[in-house]
């Protein structure tokens, strides 16, 4: 049986080997990719950071999620919005990650056609056989 | 003159804290994140509070602003399904019981 998988890495430092990279703060995170990403990789951020902030974080953050959206576009990479649940209340529904890729001034619909084009080109390579 | 009554839009939420907690975490957010105008005129109201599972109601309009604050609300709290009527939120969640239920049996 064959399965599929991405490799995935909360360090920067990983962005050239790994399939998907957890990016916590872009500000700080901006120069360290911009030497380091290469087309084709998935910067990921996690709703799950945003709740445990207060107001102006929170509205910094999701400003945040706009500017790494661009810089996705410039850089050829893909930005990877998750819930990053660590329960089911944690979860984020359908409806809820349009409002808020709309509030970062990120288009839904043209968002997830993008990353389900790169999660199949990113799926196509990695596939092992178990 | 003729007064017609707002229009509003049913939102089910589903909750580890009890649906005051929830409720009052989401309008926090929402008057954090928008100002309390916004958040005014949201009218966010608990309509059926529940264990586990909610139905919150908010004007037509401000949906897309409460969503982002059940997205970023701590308690976490997440959205199940909105809908414009009470009746038909009730019988979609009804519905998804029934599966859930009829799941557990089988599993």
């Amino acid at each position: 049986m064959k399965y599929q998988y991405l490799v995935v890495s909360d360090r920067i430092e990983d962005v050239q080997r790994a399939d998907l990279v957890l990016v916590q703060n872009f500000e700080k995170a901006k120069e360290k990719l911009k030497k380091k990403v290469r087309a084709g990789a998935g910067l990921e951020v996690q709703v799950l950071q945003a709740r445990a902030m207060d107001a102006k974080n929170a509205a910094k953050w999701l400003g945040q999620v706009g500017d790494l959206y661009r810089f996705c576009k410039l850089a050829r990479c893909q930005l990877v919005l998750t819930s990053g649940a660590t329960s089911q209340w944690g979860m984020v529904s359908g409806r809820s990650f349009d409002a808020l890729l709309q509030e970062c001034g990120i288009e839904p619909l043209r968002y997830w056609q993008e990353l389900e084009r790169w999660l199949e080109s990113r799926l196509a390579r990695r596939v092992t056989a178990c | 003159m003729l007064k017609r009554r707002e229009k509003r839009r049913y939102i089910s939420v589903m909750h580890g804290c009890s649906a005051s907690e929830a409720s009052a975490a989401i309008e926090k957010r929402l008057q954090e994140l928008y100002g309390a105008i916004a958040a005014e005129r949201a009218s966010l109201k608990v309509v059926r509070p529940g264990e586990g599972v909610s139905v919150l109601r908010c004007s037509l309009g401000s949906e897309e602003k409460v969503l982002v604050a059940i997205a970023l609300a701590s308690p976490p709290v997440t959205t199940l399904d909105m809908s414009s009527s009470a009746k038909r939120l009730k019988r979609r969640l009804t519905k998804v019981n029934t599966a859930l239920l009829a799941e557990k049996s089988r599993g």
